[in-house]
């Protein structure tokens, strides 16, 4: 019986642990807001600011536009990285990364874009 | 209709073999096992069946049948049309069904010549029974009428063409990693149902003699298929890495974890009578992990946080895949809780200085690594249970666990072999092979020093070094005795060159970003790259645009051509371009050039026209260009309502000639986005593109803005150090499974656990009379 005391214990005290690292390798999904308070690596999903100037410079392969969070907060975004080719078309956009001053430096653009990638009805018949 | 049939008829199949089977080996009446035989072949006929009428419709067009429309179309070559079988989930589910019918068939030869047909056979029609239900539900026979009830589709209704495959699957190792990986799923149910069908007849040992060779060929057809997997991604998907611990591959790895643990616990069994409980648990996991890998990524529940896109099967199947689940987690749990007591009582404590100890550590550790993996890719699961947002998990969180268990597997991988059974002389031991610590230690501390002192990495690097040692040690001095039973060994040596590998090639890789227009060129690392030419390739097929850039990469006077892809496709409406990388291979490292973006720099200041106006073109004075007409006769964009092309009729007069073309752009309804087909300007090496279109009360009113700029290949070049090492560990990995399964050490389970047995049954048998 005694076996299976210690055995159970040790799970519980891996299982613990295991949960506190979930929170400091999780991303967390949140706002320009948030991000900015905590300075962690987050998510922010939002849309480009098209009227903002935006642009690539080709020698420190940074890619800076302005995006607007889903709480209409709008923030520079730099990106380590050249434009997305779907940048232009995507609807809205995750971008992965950390604020620092008043920038958000980001190292992941994932785009989620309207792509037919499911059939629907209205492609069967032309 | 006849698709549908078969499938029912497989169903029924599978059902009357099940209960007469059961039935069957409760009674032992031969007219049952008539009964059960008919269903048990007639299922596996129909599943036969089923599977070649679904790929005479792939080959035939059949574009009326809702799968092969999705998946498939008139373009593709024969080999990806084969793919299509299984390109989308209906089919996945269906390859599963024929694997395991045609396992099936030697199974049942496997168990008629050693045990009995009835309990293994009638779990396993069972695994098939549920199957086959959900191939009701999620049929690929379904019509489009069917698929579509809203749609006012016409009964038999043909379109001219089906989708097609989702390029990036456009590549023959579609078909390759599919099939391996799903027998290797497959292949995990055998060792299940001897376990549970072993319990169930108070059998604690001798469904171990069955399972080993099942185990074994399990695990190195899953491990194969799994690192196929790996290499397709970064051979041909470009995603930099073979192992990004996404759900998708973590969700392959966790059975792997599980078979490979009761590959190490059945030996201890069959050496000593020990582990029996942990035997059946875990052949019972390895099993239950195939259908949870199925149910997290057929179900939809992890889409938000997985780079592989996932497609709701609806609600039915949703829940059919959690009660197939809930019932193959009960049932062996039953069975568990229910045979308790009535195990034989096997003193099995290892001394902690014998080789048995050892190998029980490491199929804890990797269980250990399994639990863990299977919690950080099911918290988006739990997170949904409690409410609460859904967090992507870094992978650092996976790298952070697997480190430690990682040098601690090494190193029982390596002094293991010290030990011998039983019982060790440790000092002796270590005494007697103090060189291989010796020079795994230096290698250790020079890594460390060369690594910036990172001594995690440079522990990790003692480890598999020592490994690396002793297992080839051992691998020389068993076969100079003649002795081929190296199968563990040569895994063990797999595993250490493997995580070698994969250090090298992650630690120390480099990655800079190079910018190439048409004959420029740019400097990474110590090569030079070059973009010498832009080749269209698979010109015939109209669907897409597919282009070659030739980059010649120079370092050294030897100059070689990568040819990196980058390509747009009729699938995504031409929007965003998919790309694939390309690979030099050098003895020290992969030099992987993998294309980010095709971008346009900005040439000349942009400029703005209204129709019937002419302007000075940037480039000379003389030369002009006029904008003559809006172009709206092609509106339309592949079958995609939200898109249309928007074009412009410009005139060029350039040294002194004129030329007419047309200009588009991609106006995309849903998004309002404006995306312009660059072309090349008459003449010159740069491309205009109509990039802005202002809209006033009227079309002569409005202005439409003109760019100029050339082409830019944006890629990334990474530098990837003995890369080629994990690809050798892997097959060194499997390789070593395979030569177990024909040299085992074949020694019967000792005969006190077998009687025990014996003396239990009887016991209870003359309790019962």
């Amino acid at each position: 019986m005694k076996k299976y005391i210690v055995a159970g214990l040790l799970s519980v005290v891996f299982l613990v642990v295991i949960l506190f690292s979930f929170n400091k390798s999780s991303i967390e999904y949140t706002d320009f807001k948030t991000a900015s308070e905590i300075g962690k690596r987050v998510q922010v999903v939002g849309s480009w600011v098209r009227e903002k100037p935006s642009d690539y410079k080709i020698e420190s392969n940074l890619f800076s536009f302005y995006m607007k969070d889903k709480k209409g907060k709008e923030m520079k975004v730099v990106h380590n990285g050249p434009q997305p080719n779907n940048f232009s078309i995507a609807k809205e956009f995750v971008v992965q990364g950390y604020v620092k001053g008043s920038v958000f430096y980001s190292n992941q653009i994932i785009t989620k874009c309207p792509s037919k990638y499911e059939g629907e009805v209205e492609d069967i018949i032309k | 209709m006849f698709g549908k049939i078969i499938i029912y008829l497989a169903s029924a199949g599978w059902l009357l073999s099940f209960l007469f089977y059961l039935f069957y080996d409760k009674t032992r009446n031969e007219k049952l096992l008539k009964f059960a035989r008919f269903g048990y072949i007639g299922g596996i006929t129909s599943i036969l069946i089923a599977s070649f009428f679904l790929l005479f419709n792939i080959f035939s067009h059949n574009f009326q049948l809702t799968y092969v429309w999705s998946y498939s179309s008139k373009k593709l070559p024969f080999l990806l049309q084969f793919s299509t079988f299984y390109a989308g989930q209906e089919g996945s589910f269906m390859l599963w069904a024929l694997w395991l019918s045609i396992i099936g068939i030697f199974l049942f030869f496997f168990v008629k010549n050693r045990v009995s047909e009835g309990f293994p056979l009638a779990f396993y029609s069972l695994v098939l029974l549920f199957i086959t239900i959900i191939l009701i539900f999620k049929s690929p026979f379904a019509d489009l009428w069917e698929s579509f009830p809203g749609g006012n589709i016409p009964k038999d209704f043909m379109p001219e063409d089906g989708r097609g495959l989702n390029p990036i699957l456009e590549n023959y190792w579609i078909a390759i990693h599919p099939p391996i990986l799903f027998l290797g799923y497959s292949l995990l149910t055998v060792p299940f149902v001897f376990a549970i069908s072993g319990w169930l007849k108070k059998d604690y040992s001798s469904w171990i003699q069955h399972t080993t060779k099942w185990a074994l060929f399990g695990a190195g057809v899953l491990g194969l298929g799994i690192m196929l997997g790996g290499f397709w991604a970064y051979e041909t998907l470009g995603w930099g890495g073979f192992w990004g611990w996404d759900p998708v591959e973590n969700s392959s790895l966790i059975p792997w974890l599980f078979v490979t643990a009761l590959v190490h616990t059945l030996i201890l069994q069959r050496l000593n009578g020990g582990l029996v409980r942990t035997n059946f648990v875990l052949a019972s996991l390895s099993f239950i992990a195939v259908l949870y890998a199925t149910y997290l990524t057929r179900s939809g529940v992890l889409s938000d946080t997985s780079v592989h896109s996932f497609v709701d099967p609806g609600k039915v199947v949703n829940v059919l895949l959690l009660i197939f689940q809930g019932i193959f987690v009960v049932f062996p749990a039953i069975i568990f809780f229910a045979r308790l007591k009535n195990l034989p009582k096997i003193k099995s404590s290892y001394k902690l200085n014998s080789r048995e100890f050892l190998t029980v550590l490491g199929a804890l550790l990797l269980i250990v690594s399994a639990v863990i993996i299977i919690l950080g890719t099911s918290l988006p699961i739990f997170q949904g249970w409690v409410g609460l947002k859904k967090i992507a998990l870094d992978p650092h969180f996976y790298n952070q666990w697997m480190l430690p268990i990682a040098i601690l597997i090494l190193l029982l991988n390596a002094i293991s072999l010290y030990f011998a059974w039983k019982t060790t002389d440790i000092k002796t031991a270590f005494k007697s092979n103090i060189w291989d610590l010796i020079i795994a230690f230096v290698v250790g501390v020079v890594f460390t020093i060369f690594n910036n002192k990172n001594f995690a990495f440079g522990f990790l690097i003692f480890s598999s070094f020592f490994s690396l040692i002793v297992n080839i040690k051992y691998i020389v001095r068993k076969i100079r005795q003649k002795n081929l039973r190296v199968g563990a060994f040569v895994s063990h040596l797999g595993i250490a060159i493997l995580i070698v590998g994969s250090m090298l090639s992650g630690g120390f890789e480099q990655t800079r970003t190079i910018h190439l227009i048409e004959g420029g060129k740019a400097n990474a690392f110590d090569y030079q790259f070059e973009l010498v030419s832009k080749e269209q390739i698979e010109k015939h097929l109209s669907d897409r645009e597919k282009y070659q850039y030739h980059i010649k990469i120079a370092s050294n006077g030897s100059n070689s051509i990568l040819k990196p892809i980058v390509y747009w496709s009729e699938f995504n409406n031409f929007e965003q371009p998919f790309f694939e990388p390309d690979i030099k291979t050098y003895v020290s490292k992969d030099v992987y050039v993998s294309p980010k973006s095709i971008s346009f720099n900005d040439f000349f200041t942009p400029i703005t026209l209204q129709k019937g106006k002419k302007i000075q073109a940037p480039w000379a004075e003389k030369d002009s260009i006029e904008f003559v007409s809006y172009d709206m006769s092609s509106m339309h964009v592949g079958t995609n309502t939200d898109h249309f092309m928007f074009g412009l009729l410009l005139k060029y007069t350039i040294d002194g000639k004129e030329f007419d073309d047309n200009v588009y752009s991609i106006l995309n309804m849903k998004t309002n986005s404006f995306s312009p087909v660059w072309r090349r300007v008459p003449t010159k090496d740069f491309a205009i593109g109509f990039t802005k279109f202002e809209p006033a009360e009227n079309l002569e009113q409005s202005s439409i803005q003109l760019s100029f700029g050339q082409e830019m290949f944006v890629a990334d070049v990474t530098i990837k150090p003995f890369i080629w090492l994990v690809w050798l560990g892997v097959v060194f990995i499997v390789v070593g499974f395979f030569i177990s399964i024909t040299k085992y050490r074949k020694q019967p389970a000792p005969k006190p656990s077998l009687r025990e047995v014996d003396k239990e049954v009887t016991l209870e048998e003359t309790q019962n009379k």
